[in-house]
């Protein structure tokens, strides 16, 4: 895989855009530029190119809220990461491939980063039919067989529900299994789950 | 298949050779067999059927993506569209899953406890789905219909909840086609699981179709009474 590791930062507060930038230093990630709003980020984003864009999700227009995949759809390569700062909406939230909180530490940002990237290298690609599940991938199929749900799958593997839901669409492609019961068989059957551990 | 081929005067037994596919809707439509040379129309008359409507649905179950037109939907039997409809999912119930359930069950027999445990309650969780999609639609959708083809109006229920709430019931039988096919061991039954898979893959096109009719004849015709009484209320 090619290295994707250009970030661009879209922030308004200086405070948190200077933060993340030293963070980034940190980690393999490199901060090609910080801008201010969302207008001037979609601006520049065709000469800019980054593999990685952290946003500030207060900075969408209230009516474009909840079509953040809408205004990126020229950029399916394009990973967004969400930059939580505030409180904000789990609907919302939902349609980054990672979101950021303030108490993550390099380390973290960078695990976060490393996960949302290798889904949306599959989503993108579409998982080759037939090959066999990644570990990722049998880590969500395992905990969604034992019952959890997609939030608390989420939680449990420091992912975005939408990176949870991107696996689980995979996993279905994969297997040709789409219910969370012929899921859990599949599971069992492959030696993922113990019996027992069916909620 | 081409449909032109399809018309009252023909000979029943042509519509077979058409489409011997067709013969699993004969005992759905109660029609014995033994049909010598009546036609389709002396054949339906016999059953207090309407012809139009047996031909409608034997195209829909014939060729591929079928589309039903307008008018072929508005000169639809609603009476004999329910009593199809019914009689479909009692042949399902009845019939079919009992079918599938026994080779399952002999599947199961063949793996490890575990492994047959799962795929008996699978099967069950399906049977309970099935179960109660149809029970929506035979107490609430179909009675619906009754009261609009009396002329009258309910007031608590718009067909359009019926669409929303259509819940796709074919899913889970693909699901168990790969888990057959794809992820049990090789050893266990695998003839059982191949002609499992050819019933399955009957069943899941014949619900297929059957919800091709109550998408399409059922919501037509209750989105054009709605339409008539909202307008009669005015």
């Amino acid at each position: 895989m090619t290295r994707q590791n250009k970030v661009l930062i879209v922030e308004h507060s200086p405070v948190v855009a200077e933060g993340l930038k030293s963070l980034f230093e940190e980690t393999e990630y490199r901060v090609i530029a910080t801008l201010p709003t969302l207008e001037s980020a979609l601006e520049r984003l065709p000469a800019l190119n980054p593999d990685i864009v952290v946003l500030n999700p207060m900075l969408i227009d209230f009516s474009q809220r909840l079509k953040l995949r809408h205004i990126f759809q020229e950029y399916p390569n394009l990973l967004l990461a969400a930059m939580q700062t505030f409180y904000c909406e789990q609907s919302v939230l939902a349609q980054f491939h990672t979101v950021l909180d303030l108490e993550d530490n390099p380390a973290r940002i960078s695990t976060k980063l490393k996960n949302a990237l290798e889904a949306i290298s599959h989503e993108t690609e579409g998982a080759p039919a037939g090959s066999e599940l990644s570990m990722r991938e049998k880590e969500v199929l395992k905990a969604i067989s034992k019952g959890y749900t997609n939030k608390q799958v989420a939680d449990m593997l420091h992912l975005s529900v939408h990176t949870v839901i991107t696996h689980r669409k995979n996993i279905s492609h994969k297997t040709g299994i789409k219910t969370l019961s012929g899921l859990t068989l599949y599971a069992l059957i492959n030696h993922l789950i113990d019996e027992n551990e069916i909620q | 298949m081409n449909n032109i081929q399809l018309n009252p005067s023909m000979k029943f037994s042509d519509l077979l050779n058409f489409n011997p596919e067709l013969i699993l809707l004969l005992s759905r439509f109660h029609i014995p067999l033994g049909f010598g040379e009546k036609t389709v129309e002396e054949i339906c008359a016999e059953q207090n059927l309407s012809a139009n409507l047996f031909l409608l649905i034997c195209k829909v179950y014939s060729i591929k993506g079928y589309k039903i037109s307008r008018e072929e939907a508005e000169r639809t039997d609603m009476g004999d569209l329910l009593l199809f409809l019914s009689d479909s999912h009692r042949y399902y119930l009845e019939e079919r899953l009992p079918h599938i359930a026994t080779h399952l069950m002999h599947i199961a027999e063949k793996c490890t406890a575990s492994q047959g445990r799962l795929l008996q309650q699978f099967y069950e969780e399906y049977r309970n789905e099935v179960i109660a999609h149809f029970d929506y639609e035979e107490k609430t959708v179909f009675p619906y219909i009754r009261v609009l083809m009396e002329g009258k109006q309910e007031a608590s229920f718009r067909i359009r909840e019926f669409e929303s709430n259509h819940s796709n019931i074919e899913e889970k039988l693909q699901d168990l086609v790969s888990i057959l096919l794809k992820y049990l061991p090789p050893e266990s039954s695998p003839q059982e699981r191949i002609s499992i898979t050819m019933d399955i893959y009957h069943l899941t096109e014949d619900i297929n179709r059957h919800s091709q009719l109550e998408d399409h004849l059922l919501v037509h015709y209750a989105n054009m009474k709605e339409r008539g009484n909202h307008d009669q209320t005015e």
